[in-house]
């Protein structure tokens, strides 16, 4: 496989890191948190094919998508929690939880 | 052809984060799924493939939709008619055809590694077995935690 990948995946990563540090919206970080966990993804299944072990890569990539999922519903239950306490998705409300 | 791929998920990436609407954010991360899970295939890991597929584009899109649904009144002020939602998608959908189909001559079928499909249960249930259990174990609790955040609260009576 000729392809080099690395840049892309730098540039997914480098997304969700942006997104995760410039937007106040809940949804917004979810979504920041998902991009790093396809770039990392993505990253092993590339390292798999470069590596020529592919088969194990794939039970890596299996394992990160399936924590991935209870990573974001945990996310969403902790959103609909807050939500229904102060009724909005701003991150700086979550600053009255502190202490 | 992985790289046009790759150029149209980072281009949907950028979408998800810039779009101001929640729910349009949540569709462009189900199109970076779904792109990536494409991107897989190229690559000769289709088991990732899948699994990217139905569960990043499927069931987490699901969750998210869902969640935005109850909490986020539904705005009726600004309503696009139906029919340019219909007539938009097959416009996409015909750009992306058009798109992939005139570079398909570049990927021949040779071109793509062969799969041993039941190799990656090989890895999965016998070279990591061992941290298979405790992986399963963070899920199960997960799930619990789940269940927790999301219980009624009590109403107290005086």
């Amino acid at each position: 496989m000729s392809e080099n990948l690395l840049p892309y995946v730098f540039v997914l990563f480098g997304l969700g890191l942006f997104c995760l540090l410039t937007q106040r919206n809940l949804i917004k970080l979810l979504v920041g948190l998902e991009l790093l966990g396809k770039a990392t993804t993505l990253a092993i299944v590339w390292s798999g094919v470069l590596r020529n072990t592919p088969d194990y890569a794939q039970s890596l990539a299996l394992m990160v998508i399936a924590i991935e999922v209870m990573v974001v519903a945990i996310f969403l239950a902790l959103i609909n929690a807050f939500h229904q306490k102060s009724q909005n998705l701003d991150t700086d409300d979550l600053r009255r939880l502190k202490g | 052809m992985t790289y046009l791929t790759m150029a149209f998920l980072i281009l949907f990436a950028v979408l998800a984060i810039l779009l101001p609407s929640t729910l349009m954010s949540v569709l462009s991360l189900a199109a970076v799924s779904a792109l990536l899970s494409i991107v897989f295939f190229q690559l000769g890991a289709p088991v990732a493939g899948v699994f990217e597929l139905s569960v990043g584009a499927g069931l987490i899109t699901v969750l998210a939709v869902l969640t935005i649904s109850f909490i986020q009144a539904r705005k009726v002020k600004k309503q696009i008619r139906t029919e340019l939602w219909i007539v938009a998608s097959f416009a996409a959908a015909a750009l992306f055809f058009f798109i992939f189909n005139s570079l398909s001559p570049w990927v021949s079928p040779s071109s793509v590694p062969p799969v041993n499909w039941g190799a990656v249960g090989e890895v999965l249930w016998r070279l990591r077995a061992f941290d298979l259990l405790p992986q399963a174990l963070v899920i199960l609790s997960a799930v619990l935690g789940i269940l927790v955040l999301l219980r009624p609260e009590k109403v107290e009576t005086p």
